[in-house]
């Protein structure tokens, strides 16, 4: 099931959305089959798992277009399979009722990231644009119309050359036309036709080519947050057809008896496939050593099959043997040499990485960000926009691309050099009037005056300055004055001892999560300087700390990690100790 | 009545045993993609995003020096040629394309093809610079000098800023190979650069034709262009002179070039005949055995060695 995912084996994306995912099925299959607690738990696991990376709705998708498939195939099945889950679940309650509590849990990370989406305090203008939702996280359509599967797999054709693939393009060995082919003509098993139609729905709800998809994304609410509706094709439609195969090859092999009642006809047609794509490999430019050998291969695996007598060369085997040994060469050899021809068309210049380039800058820097400070810009520079920077940010802070859109983000370098500025007066400011000139060369020329938005009505009279300096203070060091006690990603903590009151900015982009405390009482942090924090400092001793979130939001997150563990490894005590009920263990 | 009713049962039975067999669902789908998909629009995006899959993640085996080329570059050109091909199977009608396919192949040592791809390129747009200077290029290296001779007269017939613009308006195929440049190396220096060496293939392959009348003709224009370097021309211009027994002139011409470059042995040799014409046969033995000595030095052989190298165009 892995392997199927071909040439995107090793996309992270992919992985972190398909390994879940199929484990989820495998968990699924066993506790249909078996109703045991270490089935249950796995499900749960994978699904807390899907739920806090990257986009669950792939998998709402899969496992909603599983069931209404599943449903309409297998309804006389239902009413046992739904007693047999009600008698599990009656007699297990505790238990039940844990793996919905860890599940239900898991949602926290995704829905305080819809929330945070939905306040618009960070922003995705790549994917987000010009989309119809106001949350960041949802995708304009003509984001989601950029790839579609039918474009994959017509990119797949035009790379049948196997000697020139590149990563990303479909790939399915030869092996699997066969088996196509020679059962072209077959009945369909129920099997079949239920993988045949759930890869077809799974097709139909995830086409952006088909002219139903606009109707899918305006009142199917999850399909706004999709980009990347190609990624089916590897998570769900590559995986079917792998089993959509796999069910063929069993087909064939367990009605050998059918076969056998007229085996003339079916050794003909088996010849005439093999010749056939023979035949069609002649004809094509470059091909593979190694698809001839699979053709011969496959041709010695059905006839050694189905023959009454056994092939020369594998006469030193059992048949069955024999014939395991011949379908791993099979599964083998072509993949193997494609994805040599892969890896050598993947192959990038060796590149320098960047730290081997420039002196590592000192760890113990926690007052400036970068080697040197940009000098002061000129007027053209100061006052030209990075709009095209904020359109082409992936994820970032509201604060961060709101500064961006209205400076130059050379600006924003020189000013953020210094992590902390120390101002004796501010000017309140309303987003809607700024004065983006005014604004630029105060921070240019490192003004005596931050400015604080503080949804006020309008510019309030500057205040007389009195024994004030003309330039703020950056902070360089640490000094009696100020000094960093801790200093990380999450947090900061500071002693001052100043001899007034002054408003210090930390040029981190602001956001509202962050939380300031002075001796230990909250204090208000302003978005100051159009994306920064700001806070005003009494003057005297005083600690000041910083810390994104809040900290019931860290116990949550503790606690999740907690339950992670917790649940994992028990699965693996339950997996290790939970007795089978053919005997053998459930790992092996 | 029940026969029939029991016939059309069987009727029925069959139709459905008609039904359930795989190549139904193979139908079902190939008539669904086929009647509600775009399929010519999906199709076209497949052909852009094969190409953009298909771009080499570097292009500087593409401006090395090609008398450096290792192993590794060439196994680097043939996959710049299969993108340059793929590029021509996709948009036959972009003439880059059909170019950068000619170099590559002449690269690897293919130069029926690399000629075949010019010609092609040059069909396509008659007015670029590179395409004709490069099949001049081929056809002198393998000394067809009546060839070389049409390529590199219309190469220099080409208008200069035209060229110019269409290499800068080819973002895709010209602009990644001439963003690898230095500031210095912009593709307005390399273009007069090429001009030069465009004049200097042209004087030397009337030379080999022995057309001395247009030697004089072609190194006279390069001369009043201002050549960076007046060498060449005026050892043309000798060597014309001499052929054509204007022996005075032609000392000045060879003495001129000598000047600038003094290690041109031919030169020494002309000058040296040119004595021997006219009587003085010491000095000209002098200058004869200097143009023997000059001959036998390690650098001369390396220069000589030299031939002419297609630009990346």
């Amino acid at each position: 099931m892995f392997a199927s995912l071909g040439t995107r084996l090793f996309d992270s994306h992919i992985m972190f959305t398909a390994i879940p995912i199929i484990w989820f099925f495998y968990f699924l299959t066993t506790f249909s089959k078996e109703h045991r607690r270490s089935s249950l738990l796995g499900m749960t696991f994978c699904l807390m798992i899907i739920l806090t990376t990257y986009i669950p709705f792939y998998f709402v998708l899969i496992f909603l277009s599983f069931i209404t498939t599943f449903v309409f195939i297998y309804f006389k099945v239902l009413k046992r399979i739904f007693i047999s889950y009600f008698t599990f679940f009656n007699k297990n309650k505790i238990f039940s009722l844990l793996c919905t509590f860890a599940l239900l849990i898991s949602l926290y990370p995704g829905y305080s990231f819809y929330k945070e989406g939905k306040s618009g305090s960070f922003v995705m203008p790549v994917r987000h644009s010009s989309a119809e939702s106001s949350n960041q996280i949802s995708v304009d359509i003509k984001s989601t119309s950029e790839r579609s599967i039918t474009r994959e797999l017509y990119v797949t054709f035009l790379f049948k050359d196997l000697k020139k693939i590149k990563f990303k393009v479909v790939y399915f060995p030869i092996f699997a036309y066969i088996i196509l082919f020679i059962c072209f003509f077959r009945k369909t098993s129920k099997l079949s036709f239920f993988l045949f139609l759930w890869g077809s729905l799974i097709f139909i709800l995830s086409s952006t080519s088909l002219p139903i998809h606009p109707f899918f994304y305006k009142y199917i609410f999850f399909f706004k947050y999709f980009r990347n509706f190609h990624f089916f094709l590897w998570l769900a439609l590559l995986p079917i057809f792998t089993l959509f195969i796999a069910e063929q090859l069993s087909t064939i092999i367990n009605s050998k008896n059918d076969i056998n009642d007229q085996p003339k006809f079916f050794y003909l047609y088996i010849i005439i496939v093999h010749i056939s794509f023979f035949v069609y490999l002649i004809f094509s430019k470059n091909t593979l050593a190694s698809s001839y050998i699979a053709v011969l291969l496959s041709f010695l695996f059905f006839s050694h099959y189905f023959a009454r007598f056994t092939i020369l060369p594998l006469s030193i085997m059992s048949k069955k043997y024999s014939l395991l040994f011949l379908v791993l060469a099979i599964i083998t050899i072509q993949p193997l040499e494609v994805f040599k021809y892969l890896c050598m068309n993947e192959t990038r210049p060796p590149r320098k990485y960047v730290y081997d380039s420039l002196p590592l800058p000192s760890l113990d820097n926690s007052f400036t960000k970068g080697l040197s400070r940009l000098s002061p810009l000129d007027q053209n520079t100061l006052l030209a926009k990075s709009s095209s920077n904020a359109q082409n940010m992936y994820y970032g802070t509201a604060s961060y691309s709101h500064f961006i859109k209205s400076f130059s983000i050379n600006l924003f370098s020189r000013y953020s050099h210094y992590q902390f500025y120390l101002y004796d007066q501010i000017l309140k400011i309303s987003d809607a009037k700024i004065n983006n000139a005014e604004i630029a060369n105060s921070l240019n020329s490192d003004r005596n005056l931050a400015f604080v938005s503080d949804n006020a009505s309008g510019f309030e009279p500057e205040v007389p300055s009195i024994n004030f300096k003309n330039k703020a203070e950056p902070v360089t060091r640490n000094s009696e004055q100020f000094r960093i006690i801790n200093f990380d990603a999450n947090s900061v903590k500071i002693e001052t001892d100043l001899k007034k009151r002054n408003f210090l900015v930390f040029t981190d982009p602001f956001q509202e999560k962050w939380e300031a405390f002075i001796n230990d009482n909250p204090a208000k942090l302003y978005r100051t300087n159009i994306a920064f924090k700001g806070l005003w400092i009494p003057e005297g001793k005083n600690t000041v700390f910083l810390r994104y979130s809040s900290l019931q939001d860290y116990a949550m997150k503790y606690f999740l990690f907690f339950i992670f563990y917790f649940c994992f490894g028990y699965l693996i005590f339950l997996l290790l100790n939970e007795k089978p009920k053919d005997g053998q263990h459930e790992l092996f | 009545m029940a026969s029939m009713n029991f016939s059309d049962k069987i009727k029925f039975a069959l139709f459905i045993n008609v039904l359930k067999r795989n190549y139904i669902l193979y139908l079902a789908l190939f008539l669904f993609i086929f009647i509600f998909i775009d399929n010519k629009t999906e199709f076209n995006n497949a052909k852009l995003d094969t190409l953009n899959r298909s771009m080499l993640y570097g292009n500087n085996h593409l401006i090395k020096d090609i008398s450096r080329l290792t192993n590794e570059d060439k196994v680097q050109f043939q996959r710049s040629l299969d993108y340059y091909e793929r590029i021509i199977e996709f948009m036959p009608n972009k003439p880059e394309a059909y170019g950068m396919a000619g170099f590559c192949s002449y690269i690897l040592g293919n130069k029926e093809k690399a000629i075949g791809y010019y010609k092609r390129a040059i069909e396509l747009n008659p007015n670029f610079f590179y395409f004709y200077h490069n099949l001049g290029i081929i056809y002198f290296n393998e000394g067809s000098y009546e060839k070389a001779v049409w390529a590199l007269n219309k190469a220099i017939q080409t208008n200069p800023p035209l060229s110019l613009q269409f290499i800068l308006y080819s973002p895709r195929i010209y602009m990644p190979i001439i963003n690898l440049y230095k500031n210095d190396m912009n593709p307005a220096f390399q273009l007069k650069a090429a001009y030069q060496e465009n004049y200097q293939l042209l004087g030397s392959s009337y030379l080999k034709l022995k057309k001395y009348p247009d030697v004089i003709q072609i190194a006279s224009s390069a001369l009043k262009a201002g050549p960076n370097s007046t060498s060449f021309y005026n050892y043309l211009l000798g060597v014309a002179a001499y052929e054509l027994k204007e022996y005075d002139k032609a000392l000045v011409f060879l003495k001129n070039s000598i000047e600038e470059n003094p290690e041109n042995a031919d030169a020494y040799y002309y000058l040296g005949s040119i004595l021997h014409q006219k009587g003085n046969t010491e000095q000209g033995n002098l200058l004869i055995k200097k143009s023997d000595f000059i001959k036998n030095t390690d650098g001369y052989s390396a220069s000589k060695e030299n031939n002419f190298y297609l630009k990346h165009y």
